[in-house]
């Protein structure tokens, strides 16, 4: 399914250039051909850590919640209007009435339709504050990172660093190996409940660059 | 049906237009009495009573003023309503549409037996507009809270560092700058899967605006709960540029390959009856 998705309607729609899709780390999001599609699509996955998306994934966020409710609005009054003009009951019936399952999905689309409009003329602005509170469309140089806000977290923790001189020295590590490696961790993470050794290490290798960011241990170091 | 004006209303107040003659230039009628008389409660009335000047003088056509708003063209029929909606909250059953507009057209018999049935419609403004004056709102009921790992700090400041770094430009790849390092800000998407239940808002009930724990006590039917997943992606410059994807799921059973030819075909006649704004599969 996924995979159809991001070859019919995710590419399609796209700028040309290095994309990068944001998922959780749901099983069936990180299958092999999930992730071949998306390397040769040039798309990065970035994958919310496990049991994280209600603080970081934008959709949980602050997207689906009003999105849900317009919804919840818009399907419960086409349900009924239906109800009323047809003399039916759509909500009560035997499941192995075909032709009413039929009726509720055109309205189900319908409804979703009119959502996602009203949703994204009413809450634009939301959803691009909320890609910048999660760092997801902030200045890569770090210096808009006061904007940053997870919910539950003190504004003060959460230093990304500035990780822009770091670029040419990290050679080996291509997007897709590491977007890979990053897989396989919180995989294991999500499996065992424990912090896999690959992702220990990358802990390690983090903290030693973050310490890098005065320019002069830089360029004592390098 | 006739419509009064404020000023006829207020006027029928102190002179006793509008009342039988019984009353009418002989006393000024009670407020209570008025309020009968035009269906507007007593409440209200005090409220233009205060604000007669402001209300007398304004023009023709100019805006009712906030707060107005308010006003209530079937009161009784409200009262009725309102009272069986706290009934059957405080049996914690859920409150819905279609069950709100069956009460209410119920009430208005009973509120108003010598009127025709066909002058109240349940028409979305009046709906808005009686949520509003009783501060109901709808409510998710079921809050089904995903368990949050202890350590959730280091686990998102290393995707928010993921991020960044991946962010970064490679020159080596002779790739170029753009809005944030080498993403443009339309290319930066988030992708999720939800499902959406056959009985979605069986989730729901209106109830008080401001209630903390909405509890509603749930008869399962014996639906197949999945009716559809729905896949919604959004880009991080608010231009929504993919459709939702609706996945509709047939029933499996016993006779599955049966089945599914036949939702197969169902689904082929319903193609054109689809809202085109979103995909389905």
């Amino acid at each position: 399914m996924l995979v159809r998705w991001i070859k019919d309607c995710l590419v399609p729609a796209l700028l040309p250039g290095t994309r990068m899709l944001v998922l959780d780390v749901a099983k069936f999001h990180s299958t092999p051909e999930v992730l071949s599609t998306l390397r040769s699509n040039n798309i990065i996955p970035s994958l919310v850590p496990a049991g994280c998306t209600s603080l970081v994934q934008p959709l949980d966020v602050a997207i689906n919640k009003p999105f849900k409710d317009i919804l919840a609005d818009i399907l419960d009054r086409r349900l009924d209007e239906y109800e009323e003009s047809h003399s039916i009951n759509l909500r009560e019936i035997p499941s192995s009435n075909t032709n009413i399952i039929a009726e509720r999905r055109v309205l189900v689309s319908w409804s979703v339709g009119e959502a996602w409009e009203t949703f994204n003329s009413r809450y634009q602005e939301l959803v691009i504050s909320t890609f910048r509170k999660l760092g997801l469309t902030l200045p890569i140089d770090g210096s808009s990172d006061h904007e940053l806000m997870v919910k539950g977290i003190k504004p003060s923790a959460l230093q990304i660093g500035d990780w822009s001189r770091q670029t040419g020295s990290r050679d080996g590590l291509g997007s897709g190996v590491e977007a890979e490696g990053q897989v396989r961790a919180q995989c294991n993470q999500g499996e065992t409940g424990l912090a896999s050794t690959a992702e220990v290490e990358e802990e390690a290798e983090e903290e030693a660059e973050e310490e890098a960011t005065d320019s002069t241990q830089y360029v004592a170091r390098f | 049906m006739h419509w009064w004006t404020h000023e006829q209303i207020l006027e029928g107040g102190s002179e006793g237009e509008g009342f039988d003659s019984d009353i009418r230039g002989v006393r000024q009628p009670f407020i209570q009495e008025v309020s009968e008389r035009f269906l507007v409660p007593i409440t209200t009335l005090h409220d233009w009573r205060k604000n007669e000047d402001k209300i007398v003088n304004r023009r023709k056509g100019e805006r009712r003023s906030r707060g107005s708003g308010k006003y209530c063209q079937w009161p009784d029929l409200e009262e009725i309503l309102y009272t069986r909606y706290q009934k059957q909250r405080e049996e914690r059953k859920p409150v819905r549409r279609c069950w709100l507009r069956r009460q209410a057209h119920q009430a208005f018999q009973e509120a108003y037996p010598d009127r025709n049935s066909e002058e109240f419609t349940f028409s979305t403004g009046w709906f808005t507009g009686f949520l509003f004056r009783h501060d109901i709102s709808l409510h998710f009921t079921t809050n089904k809270s995903q368990k949050i790992p202890d350590d959730y700090l280091n686990p998102i400041l290393q995707w928010l560092q993921f991020n960044r770094r991946n962010s970064q430009i490679r020159p080596e790849t002779g790739e170029r700058l753009r809005d944030f390092g080498r993403y443009w800000l339309d290319s930066i998407v988030n992708m999720d899967e939800t499902p959406l239940p056959f009985e979605f808002l069986d989730g729901q009930t209106y109830a008080d605006r401001g209630s903390k724990s909405v509890q509603v006590k749930v008869t399962n039917s014996g639906w197949d709960k999945r009716q559809a997943t729905l896949v919604l992606a959004v880009f991080g410059s608010g231009r929504q540029k993919i459709k939702p994807l609706i996945i509709f799921r047939g029933k499996k059973s016993y006779d599955g390959s049966r089945r599914s030819e036949y939702f197969r075909r169902k689904r082929e006649e319903e193609e054109g009856r689809y809202d085109s704004r979103v995909c389905t599969e």
